[in-house]
């Protein structure tokens, strides 16, 4: 589902055109849940934000003027799972939590599967990752959503598939 | 008979026109290796080697360009980006021989520019067919030098579109990618010219499209050899089951798209509980 037929199924839902809704939530639920199991590392915190992302989007749908809505909504869902990871105690503080990892680099030898190597990623990285392959954004939607200059968005993607590709190949590349 | 000539000279230009095309965009695609900080004792017997072994597995990403320094192929300029003398000396450290080795700086990472390519060829030159070429490398300032930024040694992503839209695309990309993508007047590969000759010529020449498709053909067979790997079989936990093999980019890429996770489908119909108690 591209923008446009994307803006056309939020004017159907500003109508209230439930038919609407579940096309969009089938479209986007798996990359959106994706994204947002990618920064919360929990899958029942996760759904919890995706419900709350489409409860909302379906109690006050964006304005039809609105650009880039796929951009917008996964903006959304984006800001609220980092709203919700933020409240718990251990990422108090967004920043330096944006640099963690959720798993040392220091044994290529190791053979991981994706989901092992995608956390061995910074968070800010992963995100960028997950909104450029899972969620279809381009690196100029990545960049104004995460404020971050787009070379650096760049950089930080071709960094970070570097990182997986040597991970599952064993560090042989 | 001249016709004939011409019309041979043509088809292979046009061939390898495709091949050139066919490589540049395998390389994007493909290949963006940075040697892991714990491979780095890996030596090469000269630059010349690594050079090799970057072209072959991609580029570290501080290494904005390498070029023949004097035309020759033993003698190598590579520019680095932003480099306080660290990466110098790694390359340095990772060559037994330094001979015909030199450094410069450039602005920009060669895989930087890699990515922004790979975008546009997506986005534009497979959508649009005023986009004639697209590479990184040096195009030529217009002012003398081979490249760009102030050395004029510096690549950038380079853009050949048709006149008709090369004031729009100057502009679209000076604000999407800043001075990374330069945007040139270009033409279409085929000529007219080149065009009435294959119509005119081409059911009697045929036979020599044969062999020439075989040699692309066997050329896209090798390469796809080289690149076709085969992930290592691991159970569920990452545990290796046979040796690690090298895994592509778009591999990497496929497996990330295909990791996405479904959520459980209780979650829509809470969304409709939800949304009906809150109607009432």
């Amino acid at each position: 589902m591209d923008n446009e037929s994307l803006r056309n199924k939020l004017i159907a839902l500003q109508s209230g055109d439930k038919i609407a809704f579940e096309d969009i939530y089938n479209h986007l639920k798996t990359p959106m849940y994706t994204i947002i199991l990618r920064i919360t590392r929990d899958r029942s915190l996760s759904e919890d934000i995706l419900q709350e992302v489409f409860f909302k989007l379906y109690k006050s749908p964006p304005k039809p003027t609105i650009r880039k809505p796929r951009a917008y909504l996964f903006q959304m869902a984006r800001n609220l799972a980092i709203d919700h990871v933020r409240k718990l105690p251990q990422y108090a503080n967004w920043d330096s939590v944006e640099n963690t990892v959720h798993l040392p680099l220091d044994d290529f030898s190791t053979k991981m599967d994706i989901d092992h190597a995608m956390k061995t990623l910074p968070l800010r990285e992963c995100q960028i990752v997950s909104l450029h392959i899972n969620g279809g954004l381009k690196f100029r939607e990545i960049s104004d959503m995460m404020d971050i200059p787009l070379g650096t968005v760049l950089w930080r993607y071709q960094k970070a598939i570097t990182q997986l590709r040597s991970i599952l190949s064993g560090g042989v590349t | 008979m001249k016709k004939i000539i011409a019309f041979v000279i043509a088809l292979m230009c046009i061939l390898s026109l495709s091949i050139t095309v066919l490589a540049t965009d395998s390389s994007s695609n493909s290949e963006f290796v940075v040697q892991g900080s714990s491979l780095n004792h890996v030596t090469y017997e000269n630059i010349v080697a690594l050079y090799e072994h970057w072209e072959t597995n991609g580029y570290p990403d501080y290494v904005g360009f390498v070029y023949s320094t004097d035309g020759s192929s033993n003698n190598l300029t590579v520019l680095l980006v932003e480099d306080d003398g660290t990466a110098e000396n790694k390359i340095r450290s990772m060559l037994i021989s330094d001979a015909g080795l030199s450094f410069g700086s450039a602005k920009y990472s060669y895989n930087e520019l890699l990515a922004i390519a790979d975008e546009i060829s997506s986005e534009y030159l497979e959508k649009n067919n005023l986009f004639y070429g697209l590479g990184v490398g040096w195009g030529g300032a217009g002012d003398g030098a081979p490249g760009f930024g102030n050395s004029g040694k510096e690549p950038r992503v380079v853009v050949g579109v048709d006149k008709s839209i090369l004031t729009e695309y100057t502009k679209k990309f000076e604000k999407l990618y800043g001075d990374r993508v330069v945007v040139f007047e270009s033409e279409a590969f085929v000529r007219e010219d080149l065009r009435d000759v294959t119509k005119d010529k081409n059911t009697g020449l045929s036979w020599l499209l044969i062999p020439m498709m075989l040699l692309v053909v066997a050329g896209i067979i090798l390469f796809s050899i080289r690149t076709r790997l085969i992930p290592a079989m691991q159970t569920t936990k990452g545990t290796i089951i046979t040796q690690s093999v090298p895994v592509s980019r778009k591999e990497t890429i496929a497996a990330i798209k295909n990791s996405e996770v479904e959520p459980s489908d209780k979650v829509f119909n809470s969304i409709l509980r939800r949304i009906s108690e809150n109607d009432q």
